[in-house]
């Protein structure tokens, strides 16, 4: 199944691409997904989410629901699903 | 005598009679509402009578920074401006940052009071504890930019910083603002409050810097708020390069970037057309506020097209969205344009786009003419067309005249149906959240006291995810109504009275990396303040006192309100957003039906401490040393339990 990465800020650039559609097994929860991208785009920590929850680095939706309102990084993905990582974002 | 944060003076201007005085800065005022906000709120209650026209030379305009402003503490050049508005009738408070809220302080004042009417145009010169009257004849026509750079010119010194109006505020545009630099006092029309009085601009400069009553306190705590900046991930690194334009990304991913007059959220997304990527190759450099360190405020150009060479400050994440997700325009560069324009004629950008989606979505539904909007095809995504309306509105010309006053107003000239599309709250329009899926953002919309106004207790924990208090669900009503009240306190306990920029507040002092804050570690953060405010003016705020300090504030500007006839009737949604769910995108189906809202402003008058028709109860006004209201509500009709 598929799913995309969404990056904002400062991760973007890292990456160098606001969105990556990622090809990935059924059944992968967060957590899998962010192994997966560390292993591919090692610019992007995604560990110090899991370390830290959102308030360290970065800000994690998934189809726009904050995890914490879902399962975590727990939370199993389907395909077509939407990941988007921000930077901390203020103002407004 | 002051020790120290305070200027010790109040300069009282009667344009009528052309007569300034100097008094004192009364000490009890200080004490009960510290400043800024709090200042602005108790002297409209005490000076403008019920049912004052706002036009009326009996309206007054109070620019009050705080007690902070103009001394070393980051982030603390900031102002307000309060009137009674004139496009809601209810207080109309608009808060600035920039240089001006600090240079008024070193021209030495705390608070400057605008009263009455000049016969011809004039602009005031506040230097160093003296006030001059000049006239504005030359320059009354002129756009702001040009009234600035005049003043200064004539003053022979371009240390001098303004606040003026453009030709919307001359010409009492409902939509018309107060602008620094460029910089705007924005929303509430308060810019044709000054129009109405023929105040063109008030110029202020001087070395009178506010003394710190205890150093060695005041700097223990600078450090340590500087130091949380500094250790914060994202302040310097993200909101210095990209300011508030990264809200277009997040909002639009949350699925509450509303568009096309909040008919089409979910649908039209723009964000590689005008999020903060699409704006970022357009940056000329940063702006910062005084004693700013993390200058969000950038300057941006149009690099090509057909606005290319249009130079803006800005635009910010609101602006954005209102010439952007609400008229449907993904041109960029369009955007860069209308915001110039605003600032140029001194109209709030907010209000003015929110107005133009209004009527583009009467002119997609046949509910008007070409010939009514003088062959303007106003249809959704159509820039040229929002441009050249901005310009008309600024004029009063042909269907500008219509819109010039805001939506609500041209709605009622209208008719015709078209009242169902005013997205308004108490005659403001709503700014750039989707609130059927952001709850306790949307009841501060429906409760602050200006009317739909997100900065009098902007739910960061919806929007920003800062676990501060709590950690909540958006969508989730539950608990809201005790958030949004913490909200809209620690606005004005923290940010509109000290004066604090409410960024800085929200993100650099409060957020944590914990998984939220325990009550005691609030507390220690409203300390932070609380000790910042103590030691520059020797004046001990316990952190209790500003949280009651904060809802002081807040009641006494709903007493204001009470008394101009606002009741709970005016404290809910547009009809749509309680009728219609969200169409498309992250928040489908999301709506706050009126039962919702019914359960959630029960709570909220509750934890207020108000009655179930919003009515504060004596005993709770008496809690907040405001007895004297008590009865001047009793007096007007409203029983109090």
């Amino acid at each position: 199944m598929k799913v995309k990465l969404r990056c904002f800020g400062g991760i973007r650039t890292a990456v160098g691409s606001r969105e990556i559609i990622l090809e990935v097994p059924e059944q992968i929860t967060l957590h899998g997904l962010f192994r997966l991208v560390e292993s591919e785009y090692p610019q992007i920590p995604l560990s110090v989410y899991e370390e830290d929850g959102f308030r360290r680095r970065f800000r994690v939706l998934i189809n726009g629901r904050d995890t914490f309102t879902l399962q975590g990084t727990d939370t199993v993905l389907v395909n077509g699903d939407i990941v988007a990582v921000f930077p901390l974002i203020v103002g407004g | 005598m002051y020790q120290g944060g305070y200027t010790g003076r109040t300069a009282w201007i009667d344009l009528t009679k052309k007569t300034a005085s100097i008094e004192p800065t009364d000490h009890e005022l200080t004490r009960l509402f510290m400043g800024g906000a709090g200042f602005g709120v108790k002297l409209l209650y005490d000076l403008v009578q019920p049912g004052t026209d706002p036009l009326s030379p009996d309206n007054v305009l109070v620019f009050a920074p705080g007690p902070l402003t103009g001394t070393s503490a980051p982030c603390s050049s900031r102002i307000t401006v309060t009137g009674r508005s004139p496009l809601t009738g209810a207080v109309g408070m608009a808060t600035s940052g920039g240089q001006f809220p600090a240079e008024m302080k070193f021209s030495g004042f705390d608070i400057i009071v605008v009263q009455g009417q000049a016969t011809d145009p004039v602009y005031l010169v506040i230097e160093n504890g003296e006030i001059r009257f000049r006239s504005a004849k030359k320059i009354w026509g002129a756009n702001t930019t040009d009234c600035q750079l005049f003043i200064k010119q004539e003053l022979r010194n371009h240390n001098f910083r303004v606040a003026c109006i453009g030709q919307a505020g001359e010409r009492q545009s409902l939509t018309a603002c107060i602008i620094n630099e460029r910089r705007a006092m924005g929303r509430k029309g308060l810019g044709a409050v000054m129009g109405a009085k023929r105040l063109k601009a008030i110029a202020v400069r001087g070395d009178c810097k506010p003394a710190i009553a205890e150093p060695p306190r005041f700097q223990a705590e600078r450090q340590q708020l500087l130091a949380r900046f500094k250790a914060h991930p994202a302040l310097y690194s993200e909101f210095s390069r990209y300011g508030t334009s990264s809200l277009i990304d997040l909002t639009s991913e949350m699925g509450i970037f509303p568009a096309r007059n909040y008919a089409d959220t979910g649908k039209f997304t723009p964000i590689e057309q005008i999020g903060y990527q699409a704006q970022a190759k357009d940056i000329i450099h940063n702006n910062p506020c005084h004693t700013c360190p993390v200058a969000c405020s950038q300057v941006r150009i149009a690099r090509s097209g057909e606005y290319q060479g249009t130079l803006t400050e800005g635009p910010e994440f609101e602006t954005s969205w209102a010439f952007g997700g609400d008229t449907g325009v993904s041109h960029v560069s369009a955007i860069y344009h209308a915001d110039r324009l605003c600032d140029e004629y001194g109209l709030d950008t907010i209000t003015v786009g929110a107005t133009i989606a209004f009527a583009m979505e009467l002119f997609e539904r046949d509910i008007l003419t070409i010939d009514e909007t003088d062959g303007l095809e106003l249809r959704f995504g159509n820039h040229k067309a929002m441009i050249e309306m901005i310009h008309r509105i600024a004029r009063r010309q042909g269907f500008g005249e219509v819109l010039a006053d805001g939506a609500l107003r041209a709605s009622q000239q209208i008719g015709r149906g078209s009242e169902r599309y005013v997205m308004h709250i108490k005659g403001l329009e709503l700014p750039g959240y989707d609130v059927r899926a952001a709850k306790a953002q949307g009841l501060n919309y429906a409760t602050a006291f200006t009317g739909g106004d997100h900065n009098r207790g902007y739910a960061f924990q919806e929007i920003y995810g800062v676990p501060v208090p709590i950690q909540v669900d958006r969508c989730d009503p539950e608990g809201k109504p005790e958030l949004t009240m913490w909200n809209q306190v620690m606005e004005a306990a923290l940010c509109d009275c000290p004066t604090f920029c409410s960024f800085m507040i929200s993100d650099g002092l409060l957020r944590d990396t914990e998984q939220g804050m325990s009550k005691e570690l609030s507390e220690q953060r409203v300390g932070t303040v609380s000790e910042m405010v103590s030691a520059a003016t020797a004046i001990e705020f316990s952190p209790s006192e500003l949280i009651l300090l904060g809802e002081r504030v807040n009641t006494l500007a709903r007493c204001f309100n009470l008394r101009e006839g606002f009741s709970r009737k005016d404290d809910y949604l547009p009809v749509r957003l309680s009728e219609e769910p969200i169409p498309a995108g992250p928040s489908e189906g999301y709506l706050t039906s009126r039962e919702e809202q019914d359960g959630l402003l029960d709570q909220y008058y509750e934890v207020y401490g108000y009655d179930q028709r919003g009515v504060p109860t004596r005993e709770r006004l008496r809690r907040l040393s405001l007895e004297s209201v008590a009865d001047d509500l009793e007096a007007l009709g409203l029983d109090l339990e």
